[in-house]
């Protein structure tokens, strides 16, 4: 499925570039949240993403789509935990990485071609996610493609019309799927953007 | 139309390079100590009450399931029956001895697997245990057909390395020519370090089986 994704996400930078709109890429600090934070508590300083718009009639209005990579750890350490079946004593590490396609929609709360523009965006699509769970020799997984939706509520600097930077306030949501515990966490995003004509 | 400036190509460009890298993915990076490897696994039946459990048997060797030519290694051997009774005492539980004449509340049967071998993979039992004179105070007499029977929700995982399974049986209630699991306490980890690396390993993760399985001693 994460090959699959990879075409579509390349030929959607392709068809950004033929289109000759606006691609960004973006690093996100992130913070799980709900049953997602007891699977991995800890900050992840690894989530990529990239991303195209195709701006509308209405030039504050915007539609594309998104790429984005995501990975979490948490070292648990050496401890005892309950499964439905049984205990198990071990060193534990629980991870997943996660590979998002969304498609976007953005409304800039004023003209995009301004200094400064705040913004909001709404993604809906699909990712494919690896959790895992290491103990001791053995790996524990459950992987498979889930629902995923996101919203940022962000600000763009533009340098000049074509050059920008911009940083946001991110959520992303993927419910249970396949064994895979429901993901939700909250993020920071810094990221450049630049358009085309 | 034409791309007027570059920044978009080259960010895309970037973005498309980087995919490969992503897609990759990342891993923990590995455990520091040996130690680090090794787990404990226990299961009980639910079904059966520990609390009327007085006596035990533990037969006075250890069972290696090898492959066919491969040569057992006894190392341990004395290190883990040493533990494991120094643990089913400490639960308050009476060793019996196996020639007495009188029969016990629960058999435990340790087997070692340096190989790959499922934990509830029915091999031969009464090719490890058949042997064993304790049988001879329980009905019905057991033959080689008899097979075990674990809880239906028990884990039957595969073990890869060095394997320790202690089976707690019940021979008391044989139902159907199986004799019944009522615990199981499963320690794998790797077969690497020295002698007394591996014997302390082995005997901190035997008691770690009973420090988390508290209903034992009730």
């Amino acid at each position: 499925m994460k090959y699959l994704l990879t075409i579509i996400a390349a030929l959607t930078f392709y068809t950004a570039l033929q289109a000759q709109q606006s691609a960004e890429f973006g690093y996100q600090v992130s913070f799980p949240t709900g049953d997602f934070k007891d699977f991995v508590s800890k900050t992840s300083w690894v989530g990529f993403s990239g991303a195209y718009r195709h701006r509308l009639k209405n030039p504050q209005l915007s539609l594309g789509g998104a790429f984005t990579w995501f990975y979490f750890q948490d070292k648990k350490g050496v401890g005892t935990f309950p499964t439905t079946e049984g205990t198990v004593h071990g060193n534990r590490s629980n991870y997943t990485n996660i590979y998002q396609l969304v498609a976007l929609v953005q409304y800039d709360f004023k003209n995009p071609k301004e200094r400064v523009v705040p913004y909001v965006r709404v993604g809906v699509g699909g990712a494919y996610q690896d959790q895992r769970t290491d103990i001791g020799l053995y790996i524990v997984q459950a992987d498979g493609v889930q629902f995923a939706a996101n919203a940022d509520l962000g600000v763009r600097f533009n340098r000049d019309e074509n050059h920008g930077i911009f940083i946001a306030a991110t959520y992303n949501t993927l419910p249970a799927a396949n064994g895979m515990i429901a993901t939700s966490f909250f993020g920071i995003k810094l990221g450049i953007s630049g358009w085309g004509h | 139309m034409r791309i007027k400036k570059a920044y978009p190509k080259a960010i895309a460009a970037v973005l498309i390079l980087s995919l490969t890298f992503m897609l990759s993915g990342c891993y923990p990076s590995a455990p520091d100590y040996i130690s680090d490897y090794d787990l404990v696994y226990t299961q009980q039946d639910k079904t059966y009450d520990f609390s009327k459990v007085t006596t035990y048997m533990l037969p006075d060797s250890v069972e290696h399931i090898v492959n066919p030519g491969d040569k057992p290694d006894h190392t341990y051997d004395a290190i883990i029956l040493s533990e494991l009774k120094k643990q089913l005492d400490g639960l308050g539980w009476e060793q019996l001895d196996d020639n007495g004449g009188e029969s016990a509340d629960v058999v435990v049967l340790p087997s070692v697997t340096a190989s790959k071998q499922g934990v509830c993979q029915a091999y031969c039992w009464w090719c490890y245990w058949g042997w064993w004179p304790g049988w001879g105070y329980y009905p019905p007499a057991w033959d080689p057909s008899w097979g075990w029977w674990y809880p239906s929700d028990v884990v039957c995982a595969t073990y890869n390395t060095g394997t320790l399974v202690v089976n707690m049986t019940n021979p008391n209630a044989p139902k159907d020519k199986q004799l019944p699991v009522v615990w199981i306490g499963v320690l794998n980890g790797l077969l690497e370090g020295g002698t007394a690396n591996i014997s302390s390993r082995i005997q901190t993760n035997i008691g770690q089986m009973f420090i988390q399985s508290p209903y034992l001693k009730q």
